[in-house]
């Protein structure tokens, strides 16, 4: 068999084993070349550091060495043997020789018996390493044939849908297993049998079957064509990589997307990423099919009435119809009749331009985000105590925690790749407080167990943080030090006396939140007492109606206990959707320009005026409950929607569509034919995040560069289409290209000031603040002083929610998210993703169910007092008694079909995560649901 | 916006200052109205709030009367 082959791509940038941290450093000689590197780094480490690639297989710089291939062997002077390179940690003064005749001989030994058991055909575009390796000891024949003992007629596992698992390209290196274990976390793989006989399993299963989530480390990890994209398989190795970022959740990992030509191939996690380095989920990886769904529309429509055929028509008509609509509703009904949402999912400089339109071309400040319905109790809590709407850390920071709090969040299903990271902290050994209703995953999971779960009832955040703050003062735990030099005296003295209430005690708060006192007092103290103590949390927050409430008392437990402002504490909210921070960064608030300044404030108006020409309004506009309930009232007449599904995304769909309904003029930006689409006038075509040029925001304050792949399969760019509706209504607005957009915002928001695309592209990505104070970013925040000056505490008295159980409705209805889809579905649900999610499952408590004769499977009917919904019934114990929980990812199932139009006080943030239902079996199989009388 | 929901709205604002004394809580509720309400709901509960029992609390009642024409 001849060997001839291109290397494979993915060995050139691996230095074969992590960096080592440390300030101490050895130097050694390789191969001539002096070497100075941190101690305990490899010596095949080292040598890369050199500019010299040792030969490796077992080896890979995101996982801990193992040392079982023994390719990488080298000689050392004054020892005898040849050690393997990779597992050799550097000593002072030591002579390596990374080539020689033993070492080469006995490489090229190693290299021909795996290959006497390989698929000679499994190399296509130097897609495996193993012939890579060959061809670099220059092993050009195979001596042996294939007719020995070999594992060549194994199956392969294609269960998975994204990739095939092919045990005869498997040189057993456990790079995946060690992937799984040590990346990803969820130790889905095995090596079974022993010598020849070893063969890599998912547990004693298919993959699909097994415990694997489908994250594509493994494969990322594989060196052989064992383990690969089935995209590749079909399409061929890709030839060019355009780096971008995924669309999908707030951590916002970085991506190289391989091209083949025009045709995007793969996604591969960058290691360069700041979010991700390296790892992935099954969404961002492999869930990016409906970008190009044959279900896309990619021409502007129009219709007269929503009852009308839609009509395709040009961008100009599509224009011209929109422009001229808004514009007669205006004069009919007065500027503030029309307003705007933007998205989330869009990227800064889309999101900046709709706003842009909003206050400058449509005159007033009825802009609102998709944010307002997840995160804006965040933006309000954390301005009120910190000074400024962000998490305070970068997810590295978790790499320093001892202690997490984790509430109301679920990270391995919504967050996965920052999950990942938590994981691998707490096999370190870190401490985890989870408080969430349901028993997430996280309580237990492989090699990790919460020191405490607890399982508050739905509604009682406040309740719970009062009385773990209450713990912390009564108990002597305020960290005064900090306390004395970071934050305001008097607020602190204020809120001090308010939390030592009895009323806030544990032991009084019990019969609201349910939870033992003991068991909330042993978690205050832990996280009080740790080192460095961190608080991460979701939606399982904000979404109440005290939700601002809560985030302000998180921040004050974080302040009197000193955790923040350095690595390993801080409080971090989880941003559900890519570009939550950035959409709420870019001014859509009705209150906010951007940079989170209030309308009010006469310099900052001024400085817009100056820069739009335009005068600016000083008060702020509606928010998006506002606009709906204008919209029924009539005095709210034309809504322009960014890339949102408000008819399936907002609470009380009953009431949504009545708005949508009564509306003259709706005008629906997105990718496909949404729900809320069906009420519009005008559809435009949106692009997806491959066509996309422009940056997204993540979690940890993170601007990321989204890059385009292809060219805008709409013939338009997404920010191009509201420029065009701003200059046809009479206010000219236009950009060459998307990173003029991004230098506008440069030049009115002072914490963009630093940011450009040149810039971006040089860092890899920045964290805001940017600018002349910080020119490289802000990884943490507060660190000497909090953005406000000191910290601001706010005391935070307890109201209980108007959303009661009581007869009539007697069980409580949280909701959540699940790994594989992606909130209303609208992306995931166009992939094979749904195989493992094909529908929303209603979770409850066997006794629950057993009271009204439910069982597993049945479908069952689920209302409230603003509606019903039907959905199937499943059994479990991960809810309590009297809770019931639902994801919402799937039209069908019309869980906000129930949610009602409770908010949080501050914001008007919808309580999706309490509803009083009632459920009962449902004898039909209605997947219609029906909508009760209001 | 149905007045009945503006009621509750600015009630529920007021409830959740519980912790500041009436005065304070009376200036808060009416500073966050300001802040974050756009005039025109500001406007539709000060009519309410003059033309009789709308039932907001004393508090945010107080608060809507302080506010300035909208
Ligand atoms: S895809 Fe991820 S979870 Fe599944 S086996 Fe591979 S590494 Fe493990
Ligand atoms: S964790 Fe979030 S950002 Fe990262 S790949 Fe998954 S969905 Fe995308
Ligand atoms: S690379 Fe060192 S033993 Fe495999």
């Amino acid at each position: 068999m001849t060997l001839l082959h291109e290397p494979a791509r993915r060995v050139l940038s691996d230095m074969g084993t992590p960096a080592v941290p440390g300030e101490s450093t050895v130097e050694v000689e390789i191969d001539g070349l002096a070497v100075t590197v941190p101690e305990g780094t490899s010596i095949m480490r080292a040598a890369a550091e050199a500019g010299i690639d040792v030969p490796k297989l077992c080896a890979t710089d995101t996982l801990k060495s193992f040392g079982s291939c023994r390719v990488c062997l080298v000689e050392i002077e004054g020892r005898p043997g040849a050690p393997a390179s990779c597992t050799t940690p550097v000593a002072p003064g030591m002579k390596v020789a990374t080539s020689s005749p033993k070492v080469d001989r006995l490489r090229r030994g190693i290299i021909e018996l795996y290959l006497s058991d390989h698929p000679a055909d499994s190399c296509a575009d130097g897609a495996c390493e193993l012939h890579a390796m060959a061809e670099t000891v220059g092993l050009t024949d195979v001596r042996y044939g294939q007719q020995g003992h070999n594992h060549l007629n194994i199956e392969v596992d294609a269960s998975n849908p994204y990739f095939s698992f092919d045990p005869k390209a498997c040189i057993v290196c456990s790079r995946c297993v060690r992937a799984c274990d040590e990346v990803q976390g969820t130790f889905a793989l095995t090596v079974e049998g022993r010598g020849f006989e070893s063969l890599i399993s998912a547990s004693g299963t298919s993959f699909m079957e097994s415990e694997c989530v489908s994250c594509g480390a493994c494969v990322q990890a594989c060196p052989t064509t064992a383990l690969q994209e089935k995209s590749v398989i079909e399409l061929g190795m890709p030839t060019r990589t355009v780096k971008t970022t995924c669309a999908y959740c707030g951590v916002g990992c970085s991506f190289d997307a391989e091209m083949r030509g025009d045709e995007l191939v793969r996604m591969t996690p960058s290691k360069e990423g700041g979010a991700n380095e390296g790892h992935s989920c099954v969404k961002g990886r492999f869930a990016w099919g409906y970008a190009t769904h044959r279900e896309r529309i990619t021409v502007p429509m129009v219709r007269e009435s929503i009852t009308d055929e839609w009509r395709e028509v040009s961008w100009d008509e599509a224009i011209a119809f929109t422009a001229q609509r808004f514009t007669t509703l205006q004069e009919q009904y007065g500027p503030d009749s029309i307003g705007g949402i933007t998205s989330s999912r869009c990227t800064n400089e889309e999101v900046f331009v709709v706003q842009k339109m909003v206050r400058a071309a449509f005159g007033n400040n009825n802009v609102d985000t998709c944010a307002r319905v997840c995160h804006s109790p965040t933006g309000y809590g954390l301005k009120q105590t910190f000074g400024t709407s962000a998490g305070t850390q970068d997810f590295k920071s978790v790499e320093d925690a001892d202690v997490i709090l984790l509430i109301g969040a679920n990270p391995t299903d919504a967050h996965p790749v920052f999950a990942s990271r938590m994981k691998k902290r707490l096999r370190q050994g870190a401490q985890l407080v989870v408080v969430d209703p349901r028993r997430i995953d996280l309580v237990r999971t492989p090699h990790i167990e919460a020191a405490h779960h607890l399982p508050l009832l739905p509604g009682t955040n406040v309740a719970m943080v009062n009385a773990l703050a209450h713990v912390v003062v009564s108990e002597g735990l305020v960290d005064r030090e900090f306390v004395a030099s970071r934050c305001e005296d008097e607020s602190f003295a204020a809120w001090e006396s308010f939390i030592a209430r009895p009323e806030n005690s544990p032991e009084a708060m019990e019969s609201a939140t349910g939870v033992a006192a003991s068991e909330i007092r042993a978690a205050a103290r832990l996280y009080a007492t740790a080192p460095n103590a961190a608080i991460y949390y979701g939606l399982g927050v904000t979404e109440h109606s005290q939700g601002s409430t809560m985030v302000m008392g998180m921040a004050n437990l974080a302040m009197a206990t000193g955790n923040i402002g350095r690595n390993g504490v801080g409080v971090n909210p989880l941003r559900g959707q890519n570009n939550v921070q950035g959409s709420c960064d870019m001014g859509s608030f009705p209150h906010e320009f951007s940079g989170y300044r209030h309308v009010s404030d006469d310099t900052v108006r001024v400085l817009f005026e100056d820069a739009w020409g335009r005068e600016m309004r000083a008060e702020p506009g509606l928010r998006i409950p506002n606009m709906f309930d204008a919209a029924v009232a009539g005095t709210f007449r034309g809504l322009f929607v960014q890339g949102e599904d408000v008819a399936q995304s907002d609470p009380n769909i009953t009431h949504v569509t009545a708005a949508l309904t009564a509306l003259d003029t709706l005008v629906v930006q997105d990718l496909f034919l949404n729900e809320t689409a069906k009420f519009a006038h005008v559809f435009l075509p949106g692009t997806s995040f491959l066509e996309k040029d422009g940056t997204f925001t993540n979690a940890e304050r993170r601007i990321n560069r989204v890059r385009p792949v292809m060219a805008p399969k709409t013939g338009k760019d997404e920010w191009q289409v509201a420029c065009d509706i701003a200059t046809a209504m009479g206010y000219p607005m236009g950009y060459d290209e998307a990173s003029q957009i991004m230098d506008e915002i440069a030049q009115v928001t002072p914490t963009f000031s630093g940011v450009s695309f040149a810039h971006l592209d040089e860092a890899g990505s920045l964290q805001w603040p940017c600018n002349d104070a910080a020119p490289e970013g802000t990884p943490i925040m507060h660190v000497d002083e909090f953005v406000r000056g000191k910290g601001h505490f706010v005391p935070t008295p307890y109201v209980p929610t108007d959303e009661k159980a009581n007869r009539k409705f007697p069980l409580l209805l949280t909701t959540g998210r699940i790994l594989s889809q992606y909130n209303v579905g609208a992306q995931t649900r166009r992939t094979a993703n749904v195989e493992w999610h094909s529908e929303d499952l209603l979770e409850m408590h066997e006794a629950d169910a057993a009271e009204r004769g439910i069982s597993e499977g049945d479908w069952v009917a689920l209302n409230s007092r603003v509606g019903e919904t039907h959905m199937r019934a499943h059994i479990t114990d991960r809810v309590p008694q009297g809770v019931v929980y639902t994801t919402f990812h799937h039209p069908e199932s019309g869980a906000n079909v129930v949610t009602t139009e409770n908010s949080d006080w501050a914001t008007n943030c919808p309580e999706y995560k309490v509803t009083a239902v009632q459920m009962r079996p449902a004898n039909a199989v209605d997947p219609h649901r029906v909508r009760a009388d209001a | 916006m149905s007045v009945k929901d503006l009621v509750r709205m600015a009630n529920q604002i007021a409830v959740n200052q519980a912790h500041l004394s009436d005065d304070d809580a009376v200036a808060l509720v009416a500073q966050h109205l300001t802040m974050f309400w756009a005039p025109a709901l500001r406007r539709d509960l000060q009519v309410a709030a003059e033309s009789g029992d709308t039932g907001l609390n004393a508090v945010a009642l107080r608060a809507v009367r302080q506010l300035q024409p909208a």
